[in-house]
Formats: structure tokens, C-alpha cells, sequence
């Protein structure tokens, strides 16, 4: 079962195993709020970037020995790590307040995404009894019609995702209070590669549970 | 340190008494007494859930409801496939989760906020409740020199931690607007799933397998610990301020 020639002591991979050892620490550590600023740096992306050779090698390694699910997990995490880069060299966010006053200036009501004309219509507090929000809902008038968004239900248009974020207030020069609703706009052409990375890495894991219940 | 006086407290008492006596009884008896907290746990599971009307999984309190059941649970499921009885092991584990639930965390009621309203709510942390459950049996197991069914656990504990995470990504994707924010609990959920990986390539009966599945299981503890009670560590998972 180990007799790849690959360096191992007592059957152990010692190589994968101080690999992703080491991987363990580094993601603990930069949970640290002082060690946040590294996941800017070049470095970075060179350590996901040396992650997804490695487990792309592995999987195809593991092809020419017939082992499947080997070859299926490895093949599912160079995925989530190419995945990875891709959203961290194209995907872009735009943060997007919009005033909910009638008679507030256009461009506090109004925003030009890709070229098409987006302005608010609505914005909705549902509340519990005893006040807290329960849910919060954004309807756009797009070209085409009026669509509304809300937490956990983004609106996915032309390759662009809106997402309901937070409210806010805004006062106007009369000293009156409006709310603002508070959009995020983002485009990650990443997240379908690693969503198919997830896919390969759970089939496999659940492949590798059923061969260890079946031995 | 509180004694809980409803109905639920007096659940969650038992459960601790029951976790003690399957430990120090015989085993033909302490089976039974242990086995008891899996009818006793999924009681205190539906009275937390018809009090606060929405799947008991808000807080570390409601999460740790489900630790109990799903251990006596795994008692039975590995008598009857690996022909052994775990029963002190469990019932130990089952103690050490159950303590803190009846005497140390707050059963303060609250509601869902808007972020965790989603269909992936429950098999997200239900996955994870089941994954800690199994990974902490591994080790125990491993401990005890069951190595086959220590290997089981060990398995099936890898592909619902893997499918949790997953699917903490993709809800994360849904509601706060990206699959990774480089939250704390975030990274230690990958850290933890990292020192499993690891596992895979150490083949059975190895004496380091014990090493790593003790490692893991120190970053599962410190997860939904340190890194979830801490104000060191704000984020998006946090629940410091309970």
C-alpha cells in the first residue's frame, strides 16, 4: 500500500505529513490579529500556489497507482487552492450605502453597475417581538424590473452577487432620520472552482469512511 | 458555577449524574445507566427547542446540548459493529462535555439573528457537533488500543468535518459575501482539519496516530473554546460578548 517510493519511515508519508503539520500551525497562528497583515504579502499566495502543485502532483501520482479516492481527494484540494487564487488575484467587492429618502439626491439612491442603472426602491426591517431584527430586505429597480435581496439570500446578476450586509443611518439637512441600507457587490469568479473542490474532497472523504466501515 | 432548577436544568443534571455512574459502575450495569442519556439527552434537545422555537444550535450552550445523545449513541453503534463496549470511555467524554452544560454555561434564550437564518445552519454545526463527537472517540479509542474502531471513528469523523467545513464555506458564501474571511474560527476549523489530513498518511497501529489525534483534538478544544470565548480573537464567529 505504500511501496511508492515516495520517503516514508515505517510506511509513514513523512513528507505529507510534516507538509501539512506545518500548514496547521501557520493557519492557527494567523489567527493572531498581529499576524493578519502576512495574509497580504506575496508570500501568501505563494504558499497556496506551492499547496495546489503539491496536491495536484499527489493526485496524479495516486492515478498511475489506481488508488481512486486518493486520487479524487488531491485532485479536490488543488482545486480549492486554485480556486483560491483565482479569487484572490480577480474577485473584486464594493461596499454600497443607499439612502432610503424620497427626496434624497440621486446619487445617494442610485448606482451605475456595469452599466445598467440600480436604484433603491425599498428597504424593510422585520423585527422580532421584542425588537431585534429578524430579517432585513433591499429591493433594486434594475432595467429589467424590481428584485429584492436579503441576508442569506443574495441576488446574483451578470456575474455580480449582492449581498444585504447591514443598515445604517442617515440624517438630512432638516435633521431628520433615514435609513441606509448597506450592500456588499461582489465579483468572484474563484468560488465555482472551489465549490467543485468541496464537491471531489467530501465524495472522496465519504469514500475513504465507507472503505474503513466495510474492512 | 449555577445549578439549572427548570425543567431542562434538572435534564442536564441528570445527564452528568448518569455520565459519573457509567464510568464507576460494572460494566453490564454502567451500560445501561449511560445508555439512559441517549433517551435523556434527546428529551433535553425537544424542551430547549420548543422553548426557543428554533433548532437548538445558537450558542456553545445549545450546541453542547447535542454532545451527550450523540456520544451514547456512538456507545451503542460500536457495540454492535466492532463487538465492544465503550462504556466508561463515553461515559467519561460524556462527562466532560455534560459539565459544563449543566454548571457553567449560560441557558439564556435568545433568537436567531438574521445571518443564521439558512437551511445550512443545522447540518453545519449539527456536522461539526457529530465530527468533534467521533474525533474525541477516536482518541479515546486509540487510547484504549480499540484501533479498529478507533479508525472508524477517525473516518467518518474526517468526511463530516470536511462536509461541515464545506459547508460553513458555501453559507458563508451566501450570507456575509465570501467562502473564507480569514476569521479566527475559520482558521483553526482549517487548522484542525489540516492535522487530520496529516492522519491519512500514517498508516494503522502506528504509534504516532495517537500524537496526531491528540493534537487534533487539542485544536478542537481550543476552537470552540479559546478561540470562540476570547476577546483576543474577534470575528465573525465570536460569542465573547454572552
Amino acid at each position: 500500500m505504500f511501496s511508492n517510493g515516495a520517503k516514508t519511515v515505517f510506511g509513514t508519508r513523512l513528507g505529507a505529513v510534516v507538509t501539512l503539520l506545518f500548514l496547521a500551525a501557520l493557519s492557527a497562528i494567523l489567527a493572531f490579529p498581529k499576524t493578519q497583515w502576512m495574509l497580504g504579502t506575496p508570500w501568501a499566495k505563494g504558499a497556496v500556489a506551492a499547496f495546489a502543485l503539491v496536491c495536484a502532483t499527489a493526485a496524479v501520482a495516486a492515478l498511475f497507482k489506481r488508488r481512486w479516492l486518493s486520487t479524487l481527494f488531491h485532485a479536490g484540494a488543488a482545486a480549492v487552492a486554485v480556486g483560491g487564487l483565482v479569487t484572490a488575484f480577480l474577485a473584486q467587492t464594493w461596499q454600497v450605502e443607499l439612502v432610503d429618502a424620497p427626496l434624497a439626491p440621486r446619487e445617494l439612491r442610485q448606482r451605475i453597475v456595469n452599466g445598467d442603472t440600480v436604484t433603491l426602491k425599498t428597504f424593510e426591517i422585520e423585527r422580532y417581538p421584542d425588537g431585534m431584527p429578524k430579517q432585513y430586505r433591499t429591493t433594486l429597480t434594475f432595467p429589467e424590473g424590481d428584485r429584492t435581496l436579503a441576508v442569506n439570500q443574495p441576488l446574483r446578476r451578470d456575474n455580480i452577487t449582492y449581498y444585504q450586509m447591514s443598515y445604517t443611518q442617515a440624517i438630512d439637512p432638516m435633521g431628520h432620520s433615514w435609513w441606509a441600507t448597506v450592500l456588499s457587490l461582489r465579483y468572484d469568479p474563484g468560488a465555482p472552482i472551489v465549490f467543485a473542490g468541496y464537491g471531489l474532497l467530501v465524495l472522496a472523504a465519504f469514500g475513504l469512511a465507507i472503505r474503513e466501515t466495510l474492512r | 458555577m449555577t445549578l439549572k432548577t427548570d425543567l431542562l436544568g434538572w435534564l442536564l443534571n441528570a445527564q452528568v449524574l448518569l455520565a459519573v455512574l457509567g464510568v464507576a459502575l460494572p460494566k453490564r450495569i454502567g451500560r445501561w445507566v449511560w445508555g439512559a442519556v441517549l433517551p435523556l439527552g434527546a428529551a433535553a434537545i425537544l424542551v430547549r427547542w420548543g422553548a426557543v422555537d428554533h433548532p437548538p444550535m445558537r450558542n456553545l450552550f445549545e450546541a453542547f446540548l447535542w454532545l451527550p445523545p450523540i456520544l451514547a449513541g456512538a456507545t451503542f453503534l460500536t457495540a454492535w459493529r466492532d463487538k465492544v463496549w465503550t462504556v466508561r470511555l463515553d461515559a467519561l467524554l460524556g462527562f466532560i462535555v455534560a459539565f459544563p452544560l449543566a454548571f457553567v454555561f449560560s441557558a439564556e434564550e435568545g433568537q436567531l439573528m438574521p445571518a443564521l437564518q439558512s437551511p445550512l445552519f443545522v447540518p453545519h454545526v449539527l456536522g461539526y457537533m457529530l465530527a468533534y463527537a467521533l474525533m474525541a472517540r477516536a482518541f479515546a479509542l486509540e487510547c484504549a488500543r480499540c484501533f479498529d474502531a478507533a479508525r472508524r471513528s477517525f473516518a467518518w469523523g474526517f468526511f463530516l468535518i470536511s462536509l461541515a467545513l464545506a459547508l460553513g464555506s458555501i453559507w458563508g458564501n451566501e450570507a456575509w459575501g465570501a467562502y473564507w474571511q480569514w476569521d479566527p474560527k475559520e482558521q483553526w476549523s482549517l487548522a484542525t482539519w489540516l492535522v487530520y489530513a496529516a492522519l491519512w498518511h500514517v498508516p494503522a497501529s502506528r504509534p504516532w496516530r495517537l500524537t496526531l489525534l491528540g493534537i487534533g483534538l487539542l485544536a478542537i478544544i481550543l476552537t470552540v473554546t479559546w478561540i470562540n470565548l476570547s476577546k483576543l480573537f474577534p470575528g465573525l464567529h465570536s460569542y465573547a460578548g454572552l
